[in-house]
């Protein structure tokens, strides 16, 4: 009898019951999708989840926005990270891009201190859970297409090293059916996990998929969700199916 | 090769290239009455008394390399303790004793004193090497007592100590400053960047 990979449940009920449980413990996932399609929160509800139902210390690396602006944000959907951070279950590191390139470069620092940065608070804290938002602006920090991939290498197996289960965050140009933003990322993770934001005439069609998730099984439909004032909801029974699709 | 044996190989070819210069001894070494030639305190660590010392320095220098090769010692610190440890940790004694200062045995023991720090990488007290070390340097005066070598072999035993003693303590210098400074990068995240 096939031994099943240990999950870690995303805290979005119907992903997880496409997933078949979660995604796998202690490996990567890619979540990828356009601006606006509910990446950061999706990561927030990893992370939530994993601190209220499981115990699980959380690390959130965000490259894009201000701590307040997150908890605000996230608070808005009942996600208390505040206050899970005073308790030390939950850490919250970096901040908006430029200011960090402009402090990196009077430090002399580079993205491989960044990763040992993050090492460091893992083991430090405890962390199981790791998210960073986002890899495309951490690539930003590289030189060239070679060291992004090298960083992006080095991420994952560090991570994976370390024990923890991370959601890397990827944007994605609005509209594409790209699985991610340089078309590589994909190749160096365990698991991808697509958003879609199809314009359907007015209106903007959002769907979820498990494009990869080695390890396990997983639903290969695009299922339909939505972003309510509960954070996202994952409808598993409801496909999406756009004429966009069938192209 | 590694780029530790290629610098102790230039150094090398350095010491056998100033033993052919004519009167190197009177013209490049710290002497006491020649103080305001300024250029000796760099040059001095470059010259070599007879063929024998040279050898001496030369075989000393290669066995350093080779140990500090081995305990993955980067360029940057042996190159930079060597060379200052030749370069300085002579000049506070040749002051207060005043004599002639010549050769790379001070920036060779510097090296030793780097290393006795790295041992600790192999699992080795550093104190016992400092202490074997040290027994090592003084061996010569202590087998000289009594004699009329005495006065020259306790000046240059003292002078290898200082050596020794300047290697370790700018070694520890050096990697206190790397330390707050790699402390500094490992704080991006979470730094006070705003």
């Amino acid at each position: 009898m096939k031994k099943s990979s240990k999950k870690s449940p995303t805290g979005i009920k119907g992903l997880d019951k496409m997933l078949m449980g979660g995604v796998v413990s202690g490996r990567n996932t890619l979540v990828s999708g356009p601006c606006g399609s509910g990446k950061s929160t999706f990561a927030a509800h990893f992370l939530h989840s994993g601190i209220k139902d499981h115990g699980e210390k959380g690390m959130y690396v965000t490259l894009e926005e201000t701590k307040e602006k997150f908890y605000n944000d996230m608070a808005e959907f009942g996600m208390d990270l505040k206050a899970a951070e005073k308790k030390g279950d939950f850490v919250l590191v970096g901040g908006p891009i430029a200011s960090l390139h402009g402090y990196m470069e009077k430090v002399n620092a580079n993205v491989k201190n960044l990763i040992e940065e993050i090492e460091e608070v893992v083991k430090e804290k405890g962390v199981k859970r790791v998210v960073i938002d986002s890899i495309n602006l951490l690539s930003m920090l590289s030189k060239d297409d070679d060291e992004n991939r090298k960083t992006l290498a080095m991420i994952a197996n560090s991570l994976s090293a370390l024990g923890c289960t991370s959601l890397l965050i990827s944007e994605t140009k609005e509209g594409s059916m790209d699985l991610s933003r340089y078309g590589m990322e994909e190749f160096v993770v365990d698991g991808v996990i697509v958003l879609y934001l199809i314009r359907e005439g007015s209106k903007f069609i959002s769907g979820v998929t498990v494009r990869k998730m080695r390890g396990s099984n997983h639903d290969k439909e695009i299922r339909y969700y939505q972003i309510t004032n509960k954070g996202i909801v994952v409808y598993p029974q409801e496909s999406v199916f756009t004429n966009k699709m069938m192209e | 090769m590694k780029k530790i044996l290629v610098f102790s190989l230039a150094l090398i070819l350095i010491y056998v290239g100033v033993f052919f210069v004519p009167g190197r001894v009177e013209r490049l070494s710290l002497m006491p009455d020649k103080i305001t030639e300024a250029w000796r305190f760099l040059t001095y660590s470059f010259v070599h008394l007879d063929i024998m010392h040279l050898i001496e320095n030369i075989a000393g220098l290669t066995l350093i390399a080779l140990i500090a090769v081995e305990l993955r010692i980067a360029l940057g610190d042996f190159s930079s303790v060597y060379l200052s440890s030749g370069f300085l940790s002579v000049i506070p004694l040749w002051f207060m004793m005043s004599f002639t200062a010549l050769g790379a045995s001070n920036a060779i023991f510097g090296g030793f004193g780097l290393i006795s720090q790295e041992t600790r990488k192999f699992g080795v007290k550093v104190w016992i090497i400092i202490l074997i070390a040290t027994l090592l340097i003084f061996m010569k005066s202590f087998f000289a007592i009594g004699t009329g070598e005495f006065s020259s072999a306790i000046k240059q035993s003292l002078s290898h100590f200082f050596g020794f003693m300047f290697g370790i303590c700018f070694f520890f210098l050096i990697s206190k400053i790397r330390s707050i400074s790699m402390n500094k990068k490992r704080s991006v995240l979470r730094g006070d960047y705003r």
